[in-house]
């Protein structure tokens, strides 16, 4: 009998041994799950970063086969995002939703919707979201926010980096032009905490 | 002394002996660990369980996608694929690498999908690879919208997948590769159809093959 044939009968079941390959495996299991889930491979903020630099709002050329900045984004829509940072103060996204399908959403790091809004959600087109680290969105530290009549929404965040995505319908040629444009009015804008230095 | 030389040249191979059987059972038990830690973590994150995942004939939706309250499982879905959701109240995502028969998707194949327009205000559909990017395409769409869509003389819609160009609704496949559909609905109201108790009663688009090449 050769050698590998004699070990593996003296392998018999051993239900120690079985019971903490087992619990190695759930822990294996917990461990590969938690860490897809909190260090995602192909994160969003890192797949853009070459969209320009953060805090300010980029419109993604039309997605096609050969452009696909990412996963999933789809040709029926046209897209403008910022990667927004608020380490060094809250940042202010300003646009208006040109019609009922078009959603402004903030994700954070990890990929969480953590904010979304159509414009079928509102009234009025005009939005203006404050986005800031949880911390920064108290008394203490009050935040000049323009209350002229648009809808103005504090976002506050458990992250400190993440994107703003502005997604809308782009089946129709005959709204391209002004949908292009309303989505280059859109703004980023970092607004610095006093006695916070830039750089 | 050919007895005494023997001793400890015989102790030392049956201590060899059971130290390479104690390693090769640590070996086989570390790769039964790994096998169903791996393995089990694969299957969790890339097909989930009744508890995330609502299936609907050849459709699949991972209910808490993109919220921030969101399973392990659903966040390592997602985060994996690299794909951004909207959270369930602005839009649903429906999935499908497999026609309605159980069969997966190729690309070379061509597909009818077919039936009611599924409740909502907008929906839009698309072709990618499993890996969530679009298929090459030549000129015609690899996606298509509820607002440009031909609907059917008595409601519904019939959308052709295929590599050459179809009359009405069609979307372009190339290549010859698994492919999977995105079903995307657009609007609170159609959140809430689907999050009702009534949300097998919605019917979504059957997926049918009509050929291979």
């Amino acid at each position: 009998m050769t050698w590998p044939l004699r070990w593996m009968i003296r392998l018999r079941p051993n239900l120690l041994w079985l019971a903490a390959a087992v619990l190695a495996g759930l822990l294996l299991h917990i461990g590969t799950v938690l860490g897809l889930a909190h260090f995602a491979p192909n994160s969003a903020f890192a797949a853009l970063a070459n969209m320009g630099p953060v805090n300010q709002m980029a419109v993604l050329a039309p997605v096609t086969p050969d452009h696909q900045p990412l996963p999933f984004l789809s040709p029926t829509e046209r897209y403008a995002v910022c990667r927004f940072d608020v380490r060094k103060g809250s940042v202010a996204v300003n646009l208006t939703l040109g019609g009922d399908d078009w959603v402004v959403a903030v994700y954070g790091a990890r990929g969480a919707n953590v904010f979304a809004l159509s414009g079928a959600d509102l009234e009025r087109r005009e939005v203006e979201l404050v986005l800031s680290a949880r911390e920064q969105g108290s008394a203490s530290s009050p935040l000049p926010i323009a209350r002229d009549g648009s809808t103005t929404t504090l976002v506050p965040l458990a992250d400190r980096t993440g994107l703003v995505v502005i997604s809308a319908p782009a089946t129709r040629p005959a709204y391209a032009e002004a949908t292009e444009r309303m989505l280059r009015d859109a703004t980023c804008t970092q607004r610095v905490r006093a006695g916070a230095t830039a750089g | 002394m050919r007895l005494l030389d023997s001793l400890p040249m015989r102790a030392g191979r049956r201590l060899a002996g059971r130290f390479a059987g104690r390693a090769f059972s640590l070996a086989a038990y570390g790769l039964i660990a790994a096998v169903l830690g791996l393995a089990s973590a694969w299957y969790m994150i890339e097909a989930g369980s009744r508890l995330m995942v609502e299936r609907d004939g050849p459709w699949a939706r991972w209910t808490a996608a993109g919220s921030p309250e969101a399973d392990p499982y659903t966040q390592a879905h997602f985060g994996r694929a690299g794909w951004l959701p909207l959270v369930a109240a602005t839009a649903v995502y429906f999935t499908a690498n497999r026609d309605s028969a159980g069969e997966p998707l190729f690309s070379d194949c061509d597909y009818t999908v077919s039936g009611p327009a599924p409740a909502g205000r907008r929906w839009t559909l698309a072709a990618y690879d499993l890996n969530g990017g679009l298929l090459e395409t030549g000129a015609g769409p690899s996606a298509i919208a509820s607002d440009t869509a031909l609907p059917q003389p008595g409601g519904g819609f019939n959308i052709a997948l295929a590599q050459s160009t179809s009359p009405g609704n069609w979307l372009n496949t190339s290549g010859a590769a698994r492919m999977q559909l995105v079903l995307t609905l657009y609007g609170m109201k159609q959140a809430a159809a689907v999050k009702s108790s009534s949300a097998k009663a919605q019917a979504l688009f059957k997926i049918e093959r009509t050929g291979c090449r």
